[in-house]
C-alpha cells in the first residue's frame, strides 16, 4: 500500500507510457491466451457434458451454465493466471534485473524515480491488455467448448449458446476482474522486481515470488468480485 | 502473424524436450538426501500458500454452488457439485497452476541461477555428475511435492466451499454433507490425485529442461523463469485437456 501511494498519489500518472508495453503485455500473449483457453474449453465442456448427460440426460440444458460460468468465472480467471506466468515473472524479472545491476540507482541519482516511471506504464498497459485479452480469452473457450459438444454430441450452436441468459451484471463481473486483474499483476511483479536484492539469484527469485503472489491475487480478487456480484443479484447489497 | 501461429503450436514445442528429459531421469537413481531437501523446499515451504490458494478456490466454488441451489432449488444436487468441481475440475486446474508457479518458476530459477554461476560444470570439473544429484531429485520431488501439495489444496477447498455453501444457501450442514457423501465418488479423488501427479510432472520436467537451458547473465535466470512459469502453464492446461480422453 505505501508503495501504491508513493507511485500514484500525485501525477504525472505517466499513461501515455503505458502504450510502449502494451505490444509486450498483449501482442505477445495472445497466442497464449487463444491456445489455454480452447484447451481448457474442450476440457470443460466435455466433462460437463458426459456429467449433463447422467444425471439430467441431455447435453442441451448445459449451454446456459457453460456460458454465463464462461464469462463470469474461468474466462477471465485462467486468462489472468495465464497473464500472471507471462507477464508478471516477465515484468519482476526485467526490473529486478534492472534493480540487482544498480540502473534504477543511477536513474534515482539523475533524478528520475524508478517506483513511478517503472510501475505506473506498466500497470496501465496490463489494464489494458487485461481488458482487451478477457474477451479474447471468453470468445476462445466459448467456442472450443460449443465446437466440442457439437463434435461429440451433435448439439448445435444455436441449441447451446444462447446469450439472452447473459444480463449486464454477468458482463459488468467479467470486466471488473479484468481491470482488477490488469492493476494487480503488474503492481506485484513490479513490487517484487523492485524489491530484488544481490545477483541472478534475485532475479530468479523475484520471478518466481510475482508469479506466486499474482497468482494467490488473482484467485482472491475473483472470489471477492463473484462475492460481491452474488450479493448484489440477490439484492443484499 | 509467424509470432503468432509459432504461439499456436506451444504445446507442441515442449513435449520432444520433456521426453527426453524423463528418459534421462528414470535412467538415474537420484540422490536420496537431496530429494528429501528438495521435497522439504518444494512441499513443506509451500503449505501456507497452497492452503490460502485452496480456501480461494473452495470459495469460488461455494458462490456458485450457492447461486444454483438458489436459482434452480437444486439442494440435493450441491454436495455433487462441490464435490465434483473441488476434487476433480476447478480444484485440480487451479492448484495445478498455482504449483507451476510456485514449484516450477522456483525450481528454474534456482536451477538457472546454478547453470549461470557455472555451479553445474564445476561438478562436472570434479568428476560428478549433475543428473543423479542435482537434476532427478528436483524432477521426483516437483512430482511427490505436486501429489502431496494437491490433496492438501483438496481439503481446504472441500471444507471452505462446505462451509461456504451451508453460510450463503441456508442449506443444514448435515444434509448437505450427507449429499456430498452421496454425490462424491471416491473417482473423483483418484482422478484428481491422477491428474494433479501428471501436472506436478509436468511442471518439475519442463521447470526443469527451462532452468538448465540458461546461458548467462541475470537477465537469463530471469528468462528462464519466465519461459518455465509460461511452458508449465501450457503444459498442465495441455494435460487437463488430454486427460478428458483418458478420465
Amino acid at each position: 500500500m505505501k508503495t501504491l501511494e508513493k507511485i500514484g498519489s500525485k501525477p504525472p500518472w505517466l499513461v501515455g507510457k503505458g502504450w510502449l508495453h502494451l505490444d509486450h503485455l498483449a501482442v505477445s500473449s495472445l497466442p497464449l491466451v487463444v491456445v489455454t483457453l480452447s484447451l481448457a474449453g474442450v476440457a470443460f465442456a466435455r466433462e460437463g457434458a458426459v456429467q449433463a448427460k447422467q444425471i439430467i440426460g441431455t447435453v442441451e440444458v448445459l449451454g446456459p451454465d457453460f456460458m454465463r460460468l464462461t464469462v463470469t468465472e474461468m474466462g477471465p480467471v485462467i486468462t489472468a493466471l495465464m497473464l500472471t506466468m507471462r507477464i508478471g515473472s516477465g515484468i519482476a524479472a526485467e526490473i529486478a534485473n534492472l534493480t540487482v545491476s544498480q540502473a534504477t540507482s543511477a536513474y534515482q541519482v539523475f533524478g528520475g524515480k524508478p517506483k513511478r516511471d517503472l510501475v505506473l506504464p506498466r500497470v496501465w498497459a496490463g489494464i489494458v491488455a487485461c481488458v482487451l485479452l478477457v474477451p479474447i480469452g471468453v470468445a476462445s473457450f466459448l467456442f472450443a467448448g460449443t465446437a466440442a459438444v457439437f463434435f461429440w454430441y451433435d448439439v448445435p450452436a444455436e441449441e447451446f449458446l444462447f446469450f439472452r441468459y447473459l444480463d449486464g451484471l454477468d458482463l459488468a463481473c467479467a470486466m471488473i476482474k479484468a481491470v482488477a486483474f490488469g492493476a494487480v499483476i503488474p503492481f506485484i511483479a513490479a513490487r517484487t522486481g523492485l524489491a530484488a536484492r544481490g545477483g541472478s539469484g534475485a532475479v530468479g527469485k523475484a520471478a518466481a515470488t510475482a508469479v506466486v503472489h499474482g497468482t494467490i491475487a488473482v484467485l482472491f480478487i475473483d472470489l471477492l468480485v463473484a462475492a460481491v456480484i452474488a450479493l448484489l443479484r440477490d439484492g443484499v447489497l | 502473424m509467424v509470432n503468432f501461429l509459432q504461439g499456436l503450436l506451444m504445446p507442441v514445442r515442449w513435449i520432444i524436450p520433456a521426453a527426453l528429459l524423463l528418459k534421462k531421469v528414470l535412467s538415474v537413481r537420484p540422490d536420496f538426501r537431496e530429494t528429501i531437501s528438495q521435497l522439504e523446499h518444494f512441499g513443506y515451504q509451500s503449505i501456507l500458500i497452497v492452503v490460502a490458494a485452496g480456501m480461494a478456490v473452495g470459495g469460488i466454488v461455494a458462490v456458485h454452488s450457492a447461486a444454483y441451489v438458489a436459482n434452480y432449488s437444486a439442494g440435493e444436487l450441491a454436495g455433487w457439485a462441490v464435490g465434483y468441481a473441488t476434487l476433480r475440475e476447478v480444484g485440480p486446474l487451479l492448484t495445478g497452476l498455482l504449483l507451476a508457479g510456485r514449484v516450477g518458476a522456483m525450481n528454474a530459477a534456482e536451477l538457472a541461477d546454478m547453470k549461470v554461476r557455472g555451479q553445474l560444470r564445476g561438478l562436472e570439473a570434479l568428476g560428478l555428475d549433475p543428473l543423479p544429484i542435482v537434476i532427478a531429485p528436483r524432477v521426483y520431488a516437483a512430482m511427490i511435492a505436486g501429489i502431496s501439495l494437491f490433496s492438501v489444496a483438496a481439503l481446504a477447498s472441500l471444507v471452505t466451499a462446505v462451509i461456504g455453501v451451508t453460510a450463503m444457501s441456508g442449506l443444514k450442514l448435515l444434509p448437505f454433507l450427507f449429499s456430498l457423501h452421496d454425490g462424491t465418488h471416491l473417482s473423483y479423488l483418484f482422478v484428481g490425485q491422477a491428474k494433479a501427479g501428471l501436472f506436478a510432472l509436468v511442471v518439475g520436467l519442463l521447470s526443469t529442461h527451462e532452468g538448465l537451458k540458461a546461458q548467462s547473465g541475470s537477465s537469463a535466470v530471469g528468462t528462464a523463469v519466465n519461459n518455465a512459469a509460461v511452458a508449465s502453464a501450457v503444459g498442465i492446461v495441455t494435460v487437463n485437456f488430454a486427460c478428458t480422453w483418458v478420465f
